[in-house]
């Protein structure tokens, strides 16, 4: 080859070099300077980052400040198929999670054998330690995500009153479905950019809205008592085989609902596993037939009319009355009653008569003015109204039925709260379970005070009747296995034959017992429901006891002192300073 | 007149070139400024970002503790506990209560505390 020759084809390759290069830069400038619109938005796409900023639903607490639900953080266990089959470690991954975790082997083989898939989540909501036990192998393929689950530490007490947000974090029952838009807290939004390995640059941040938690809601449950109250359905279902129960407990002065508790129940942890049957909340969205406890407002409206005196006699008919043509029929014969007697024995003949004596409209109006046949407005989902006629379609036997607690329908809660009437000098307080909302800054958004909503009775008519009361737990009484030792609680029993398919079945019964604690200075009622108690049917024999169940513990826990309380010592400091020295005769407990 | 021109030229340049290497400088400065306030920018959003995920990390925990605090003081827990141990309780009688009761409070004192 010449030197020319060669000279020109270095030429060539260096000029070949240099286009080349300067191909690159001008390409590169362009890259840079040329408005490249398509390019450029690729690359934002790439590098913008939107990212939800999410909120913790509120709490919900006790009257005390328990908490009864919460977000708890959890771990979730997931798998990359793909690494786990070039791996070749499918069986053994799946031996460890099956030991650890529980997960069936087969169905870790089976979500393993995706090999285009990088993420199959094995296992949700697991705590730290176990998932712990997992990351602790260090399996290849194996790894975890942070989640949270709603989380209720009580597990299935108050389960119909607290109720449960589903997957979605959307309240789905009970006060978290009714409080739902409260307990919900609001997303924030973080505007930003990312690194090549999706890491935020924090330098690039245009917009940081922070997440508001949600509220949190404070009931006026008292999660000791609840548990007073769980045990005692959970006797109830064991010893008197019944279909279904519930209870509730109610601060008389005040109308706050202290414990709230239905059988059969399920766990707010596995809601998914519960049946609708299970998640109804029967004490306030079943309507029954009240039965005898019902006679308790028609002798309230007799003595408040001044139509009746306690010791007015009345010929019961040794059990069977016939009114209008009709037969009454009591379960025992007795012959003449006094009005303290006719509660004690629970005579329908005798408190028919008083009803006819007090007539259908004023009736109709005590009832209502008790609150039956309407709402009481209680902040749970899926409350009942109750079923009572208006007057103008009751037939002329209905008097008499209705006075029993018959062709009328109540739910516990309006029961309950009218006998609490009683207890507070014959005015019907507002029931209410939710205390108060507050929100993540401490704001009260909500509160709710003792509310009254009327006083269908007077305070002596109150005070009458729990008299009377006192002596169907006293001995002669129905009501006696409700009673508890140094303690006068004024109390009513109630049976009432279910009705099936439009029939009065002659094997099933509901049963009840409603009392205040202690009769004198009522401060707690109590309502006890059995649905198909068997094979005790009557409310003397089976909500009695469970009453007593529940209301012992409670009168302890709540310092209810019995009603002879003398023996009890009480000290006061010394004047001195040091020690304790015997109150005087008449000293006034400091609280 | 040249050598007047000369001189006049040579001192012109000196001029330029210290104004030049001053802006220089300057620039320098500017630059070297701009990256360490850039530097310590990112150090402080580095700092900030390990401690918002330090702070979701400590609520986790306290949501964890706050339940495991709420589960073991739960009546339900302690019945369990009691039964594990075989620890049997029971309300006390009345007369075995002995009530301890604050002094009654001067009420003039409290007239005067208001």
């Amino acid at each position: 080859m010449t030197d020319s020759g060669y000279r020109w084809k270095s030429i060539l390759v260096s000029l070949g070099v240099m286009a080349i290069w300067l191909g690159l830069f001008v390409r590169l400038g362009w890259l840079h300077l040329g408005p490249n619109t398509s390019l450029k938005a690729k690359v934002e796409r790439l590098h913008h980052l939107d990212m939800e900023l999410t909120s913790r639903r509120g709490r919900i607490f006790d009257r005390r400040g328990n908490l009864l639900a919460q977000d708890l953080p959890t771990k979730d266990i997931h798998i990359d198929p793909k690494v786990l089959q070039s791996n070749r470690t499918t069986r053994i991954v799946s031996v460890h999670l099956e030991r650890l975790l529980g997960v069936p082997r087969a169905e870790t083989l089976a979500r393993a054998n995706k090999p285009n898939r990088r993420d199959e989540t094995i296992a949700r909501n697991l705590t730290d330690a176990e998932a712990g036990k997992v990351l602790r192998l260090r399996m290849p393929g194996v790894f975890a995500r942070s989640s949270e689950k709603r989380h209720y530490p009580l597990e299935n007490e108050a389960c119909h009153v607290i109720g449960f947000s589903n997957a979605e974090g959307v309240g789905s029952a009970g006060i978290e479905q009714r409080y739902d838009d409260m307990l919900q807290g609001r997303s924030g939004l973080r505007k930003s950019q990312r690194d090549g390995r999706h890491r935020e640059l924090y330098t690039r941040r245009t917009l940081e809205i922070l997440p508001e938690a949600g509220a949190d809601v404070h009931l006026t449950l008292d999660q000791t008592i609840q548990h007073y109250a769980e045990r005692g359905m959970d006797h109830a279902i064991a010893e008197y085989h019944c279909d279904a129960a519930w209870t509730i407990v109610e601060d008389v002065r005040t109308g706050q609902i202290l414990a709230m508790a239905c059988r059969p129940a399920y766990d707010l942890n596995a809601y998914p596993a519960s049946t609708a049957e299970q998640r109804r909340n029967r004490a306030v969205s079943v309507n029954y037939e009240p039965g005898s406890v019902f006679k308790t407002l028609t002798v309230a409206a007799g003595i408040n009319e001044g139509l009746i005196a306690t010791n007015d006699v009345f010929d019961c008919e040794m059990g069977r009355w016939t009114y209008l043509g009709r037969p009454l029929k009591d379960f025992h014969p007795y012959g003449e009653l006094d009005v303290t007697g006719i509660l004690r024995k629970s005579s329908n003949v005798g408190a028919a008569k008083i009803a006819v004596m007090v007539g259908e409209k004023k009736l109709d109006t005590y009832l209502r003015a008790f609150g039956i046949g309407r709402r009481t407005g209680i902040e749970l989902p899926g409350e009942e109204a109750g079923l009572l006629a208006p007057v103008n379609r009751w037939s002329k036997l209905d008097i008499t039925r209705i006075a029993m607690g018959h062709t009328v329908a109540v739910t516990a809660l309006q029961i309950l709260n009218a006998l609490c009437c009683i207890g507070n000098d014959g005015i019907l307080m507002q029931p209410y379970i939710v205390s108060k909302v507050v929100d993540a800054n401490g704001t009260v958004l909500a509160e709710h005070r003792p509310r009254a909503v009327g006083r269908p009775i007077t305070e002596r008519t109150a005070r009458l009747m729990r008299e009377m009361l006192v002596s169907v737990t006293q001995p002669g009484g129905t009501g006696t296995r409700a009673a508890i030792e140094g303690y006068a609680i004024a109390g009513k029993t109630g049976s009432a034959e279910k009705l099936e398919n439009g029939h009065y079945s002659k094997t099933k019964n509901m049963a009840s017992f409603m009392g205040l604690i202690p009769a004198d200075k009522p401060q707690i009622g109590i309502v006890v429901v059995l649905d198909n108690p068997h094979p005790l049917r009557t409310g003397g024999v089976s909500a009695a006891p469970v009453f007593r169940c529940i209301a012992e513990p409670v009168v302890h826990y709540l310092d209810i002192r019995p009603a002879d309380a003398s023996d009890t010592l009480h000290y006061v400091p010394a004047p001195d300073g040091e020690g304790w020295e015997p109150a005087p005769e008449g000293a006034v407990d400091v609280p | 007149m040249a050598n007047k021109n000369r001189r006049n030229h040579s001192k012109g340049g000196s001029t330029a070139m210290v104004r030049g290497v001053a802006l220089g400088v300057v620039s320098l400065l500017l630059v070297l400024l701009y990256l360490g306030i850039s530097n310590n920018c990112e150090a402080l959003g580095r700092q900030i970002k390990l401690a918002e995920q330090e702070k979701a990390e400590l609520l986790k925990q306290v949501a964890t503790e706050e339940q495991n605090w709420a589960q073991a003081r739960s009546i339900r827990n302690m019945e369990a506990l009691m039964a594990q141990y075989r620890i049997e309780m029971d309300w006390p009688a009345e007369k075995d209560i002995i009530r301890l009761h604050a002094a009654r409070p001067d009420r003039a004192v409290e007239y005067a505390r208001r």
